[in-house]
């Protein structure tokens, strides 16, 4: 046994003699403090979580609403396909040309090749 | 998707004689599997042949590509535009328009300039008009 066990050991029995050695109306105030506490209701762990919870979901929500919308603003068309494929720069020239002034083809059947 | 692919055939007739891009030096030209997720995405309806294409055309391609990647959106929707108005041309506008801007194309930047200015201040019908008479630096410039 060391130093250490001694110190616990009389700690222990100053706390037990305390404790045994209570008035009735410390104890009693003890016991109603006590069954207060108990009584409480504690946040449940759904509870805690569910705030950043929603707000991760909401921002996730968000994201997938609106990220496909940008992407597809972004997405390749056929149209550039067209222009990206084109094998000479006359031809690349051509469509900017038409892109800033086009002709008017409102009388032609679209589709006609 | 039919209809892409055939005016890419066009493309790809029309140019038939067109110079090929040279590869300069030094520069590596990725097969299929080398170019990056975004490039393959873009880049779909070349996947079949890319890696039989010759080299010049895949940085022909690539270059193409990388310019338009850095067209502003608006640009890049006026383009579209461009393209669609080309693909509702009637084969004989097609190919006046063709021959026309490769004649521009040889004349001195000043004067490409020129008419190209000249070919954005007239109204569309003007424009189809003088497409269907040879079109600019072949027909007689319209009267404004």
């Amino acid at each position: 046994m060391n130093s250490h066990d001694d110190i616990s050991n009389k700690s222990r029995a100053l706390f037990e003699h305390s404790v045994a050695t209570l008035d009735v109306a410390t104890a009693n105030r003890l016991r109603l403090m006590r069954r207060d506490t108990l009584s409480q209701k504690t946040p449940s762990r759904l509870r805690t979580f569910l705030i950043p919870i929603s707000a991760s979901l909401a921002i996730a929500l968000g994201i997938a609403l609106f990220l496909p919308q940008f992407q597809t603003s972004q997405a390749i068309t056929e149209q550039d396909t067209v222009y990206i494929s084109t094998e000479d720069d006359a031809d690349a020239d051509m469509l900017t040309w038409l892109a800033d002034a086009p002709v008017n083809t409102s009388f032609n059947t679209k589709g006609s090749l | 998707m039919l209809r892409t692919l055939f005016f890419i055939l066009c493309l790809f007739a029309g140019s038939a004689f067109a110079e090929q891009a040279s590869v300069p030096q030094g520069v590596t030209v990725p097969s299929w599997k080398q170019l990056s997720a975004e490039q393959q995405k873009d880049l779909q309806n070349f996947s079949q042949r890319w890696d039989s294409m010759p080299a010049s055309r895949r940085v022909q391609i690539l270059e193409r590509y990388d310019r338009w990647k850095k067209l502003p959106p608006a640009k890049r929707e006026a383009l579209r535009e461009g393209v669609q108005n080309f693909q509702e041309m009637t084969p004989r506008q097609r190919q006046n328009m063709r021959e026309s801007i490769r004649y521009v194309r040889t004349l001195p930047p000043e004067e490409q300039k020129r008419l190209r200015h000249l070919w954005a201040s007239l109204t569309p019908e003007q424009r189809t008009q003088w497409l269907e008479a040879g079109g600019p630096g072949i027909a007689p410039e319209p009267k404004q």
